[in-house]
């Protein structure tokens, strides 16, 4: 008894202090973000420009660097990185087992299959609308590939009103699998060049995002953002089971599916952008729950804050590592990530 | 008067603009092999400040600082190099970094490609314009010109029976993990083999195709040419079920020439061309006082 009161005490300190410390960890990322890169621009100069920046006019290559290039590029990966981090303990949640991820629901290889298709196909079965739409043919392709898996597997799992998990997962699942062989086919009639643009896709980057291209998907992931934080109180409760959540006045199956629909959204919108970003979703939030216990309403926003400094810190290394070329960023969260997450599993389960 | 003075005025910078517009741009980032090699002959290689991994001849331009993959630039370190001139090949991209790099007010132009011999005058043409070398540009062009010749002058004199029935060449990509990938049309190595006089055994497919053993086997080309610098080709052509029976294994008409050579569209192309020709044809003739000028991996010719 003592203990587990001790361990509560220690708990609700950590968790009042996870919200400031990981808020100045991002604010530090993110002005990293700001400072490093390829093109040398001091502290000096980025106060400047930000001090009369706004009415200056936009000439000079430093200032243009930092508005159009450094400064749409460290938003996006804030968002990203907040969204995937937040969505990955979402779908914990929603699974009620901590192996899950966003990409149990489709989203991900949904995400996939529109991009691939419209690399592959898009010139050839739509060249009009691809001169149309141009630079947005990629993300708008991924983000319906996201929408209708997503919508698909939704389905399959509401049937008579009933969102059961496990057809959830199975759906998922099954529907992946026909995802991935899609893909497969697709990368097999693709010609050298399209197959080598679809393998930098599936590594994931965020560069090269001008703001017309993340203002959309800034937009969405501030929604779901928005939504997914207001849930944490009843998917507390829904963590001690459905039927128990029900009793306590939780419409759970509207919980579940507002769980999906807001997941979906963010990561649809971040996949659609950025390609493959893996194990962020998956690795942020548990470290969260091990630093700071499951309660949701700490949870959220520290794997959100955590997920937009971990990926902000991230992108930095991926852009300065080979100047002046670059690593896709999937690459560097899986290589950093990996090894950081098995030390802390090593330390969580050697004290036990 | 005072509208006489402005309007001189306007005219000096008019003038002034338009100098600077057409002033030949001095640093140079290049994503493209065949772009470098064409700097390098035009002896213009002083100017470039980066390279992308692709240019890989001649050896000297390795020691630029690396863009990166040709498909896979990014905009900051394009930036970092401080260009005044991004020049690059059709599948130079991400188009969203390429966009910003252009926005940002680097000159960015990207060279239509077309894997043609008039394509690659063509590209001389315009690199050498660019450069603001259009002189050293008409040298090279009379150079590659000597090839072009030679080419269209084995046309002429190919034995008849060559030019009635022209060998079937099969080209292979690799030959790795025993799944040769071979070139259909729509390929450069298809360009270059109907220039060489013959036809490309896989026409009727597009782009590259990894063979089964079976569809290898039917196809039965007479002659075999690989993209890889390994000494004992024939051995390995020869222990993959795909060949092992066709008329290029039994008539040992199995050779191997290096691939940015022959299929990299830079200036030595229409020489590789002409080199291709003497492998599949047994009498490939050519104009008397006409010589390989270019070096290469020597090894690849050999025979077996």
């Amino acid at each position: 008894m003592l203990e587990t009161l001790t361990l509560n005490q220690q708990r609700s300190k950590r968790q009042f202090m996870a919200i400031p410390v990981t808020l100045g960890l991002l604010f530090f990322a993110a002005l990293l973000a700001m400072v490093v890169g390829a093109v040398s621009l001091s502290i000096n100069d980025i106060l400047t420009y930000i001090s009369h920046g706004l009415s200056a006019s936009h000439s000079s290559l430093s200032t243009r660097v930092l508005f159009e290039i450094r400064l749409p590029r460290t938003i996006l990966s804030i968002a990203v990185g907040a969204a995937l981090g937040i969505c990955g303990a979402a779908m914990q949640a929603l699974f009620r087992n901590p192996l899950a991820d966003p990409g149990l629901i489709g989203v991900a290889g949904g995400g996939a299959l529109g991009a691939v298709t419209v690399i592959v196909l898009g010139n050839s079965i739509f060249p009009q609308t691809m001169d149309v739409i141009g630079l947005y043919a990629l993300p708008i392709g991924a983000m319906i590939g996201c929408l209708g898996v997503c919508s698909i597997i939704y389905k399959l799992s509401n049937r008579q009103g009933q969102f059961t998990i496990i057809t959830l997962l199975l759906a998922g699942i099954a529907v992946n699998a026909i995802v991935g062989s899609l893909i497969g086919i697709l990368t097999l009639v693709s010609s050298d060049s399209e197959l080598r643009e679809l393998t930098f896709w599936t590594m994931g980057n965020l560069g090269g995002n001008s703001w017309s291209l993340i203002f959309p998907v800034l937009i969405l992931i501030s929604i779901s953002l928005v939504g997914l934080s207001r849930l944490a109180k009843p998917l507390n409760l829904y963590l001690l089971g459905e039927a128990q959540a029900q009793h306590l006045g939780i419409e759970v199956s509207k919980l579940k599916k507002h769980v999906f629909i807001y997941t979906a959204m963010a990561v649809g919108a971040a996949v659609s952008i950025s390609g493959m970003i893996g194990f962020v979703g998956f690795v942020v939030p548990h470290l969260v729950r091990i630093l700071i216990g499951p309660d949701h309403r700490f949870l959220f926003p520290v794997s959100m804050l955590l997920g937009a400094s971990f990926l902000t810190i991230t992108d930095v290394i991926a852009r300065i590592i080979i100047i002046p070329a670059e690593l896709p960023i999937g690459l560097v969260t899986s290589a950093l990530g990996g090894p950081f997450f098995l030390f802390v599993l090593y330390k969580q389960t050697s004290r036990h | 008067m005072i509208m006489y003075r402005l309007f001189f005025l306007t005219c000096i910078v008019f003038l002034a603009n338009s100098v600077t517009y057409a002033a030949p741009s001095e640093r140079i980032a290049v994503a493209g092999g065949s772009i470098t090699e064409i700097i390098y002959r035009l002896g213009e290689q002083h100017r470039i400040v980066g390279v992308d991994s692709t240019s890989q001849f001649p050896e000297d331009a390795k020691k630029f600082p690396l863009l990166g993959y040709v498909r896979n630039v990014s905009v900051e370190g394009v930036l970092s190099l401080n260009p005044d001139l991004l020049l690059g090949e059709d599948d130079t991209g991400p188009t969203k970094a390429l966009k910003q790099i252009a926005a940002v007010g680097v000159k960015t132009v990207i060279i239509k490609k077309d894997n043609s011999i008039p394509a690659l005058q063509e590209k001389i043409a315009q690199i050498a314009g660019l450069l603001g070398v259009e002189d050293k540009g008409k040298a090279l062009l009379d150079e590659i010109q000597v090839d072009i010749d030679a080419l269209s002058y084995a046309k002429q004199h190919l034995s008849a029976s060559a030019k009635k029935t022209p060998p079937k060449v099969l080209f292979l990509l690799t030959l790795k993990n025993g799944a040769p990938i071979a070139a259909g049309n729509t390929t450069s190595a298809h360009t270059v083999i109907e220039e060489a006089g013959a036809i490309n055994a896989l026409a009727q497919y597009k782009g590259w195709e990894k063979l089964s053993p079976e569809s290898a086997l039917k196809l039965d080309p007479d002659v075999i040419i690989v993209m890889n610098r390994g000494q004992d080709i024939f051995e390995q052509v020869n222990a993959l079920p795909h060949f092992k029976y066709t008329t290029a294994v039994k008539n040992k008409a199995v050779y191997t020439i290096d691939g940015s050579y022959l299929l990299g569209f830079g200036p030595r192309t229409p020489q590789a061309i002409v080199e291709l020709g003497t492998m599949i044809h047994k009498d490939f003739p050519l104009p008397e006082d006409y010589t390989f000028r270019y070096q290469h991996d020597v090894a690849s010719m050999a025979e077996h």
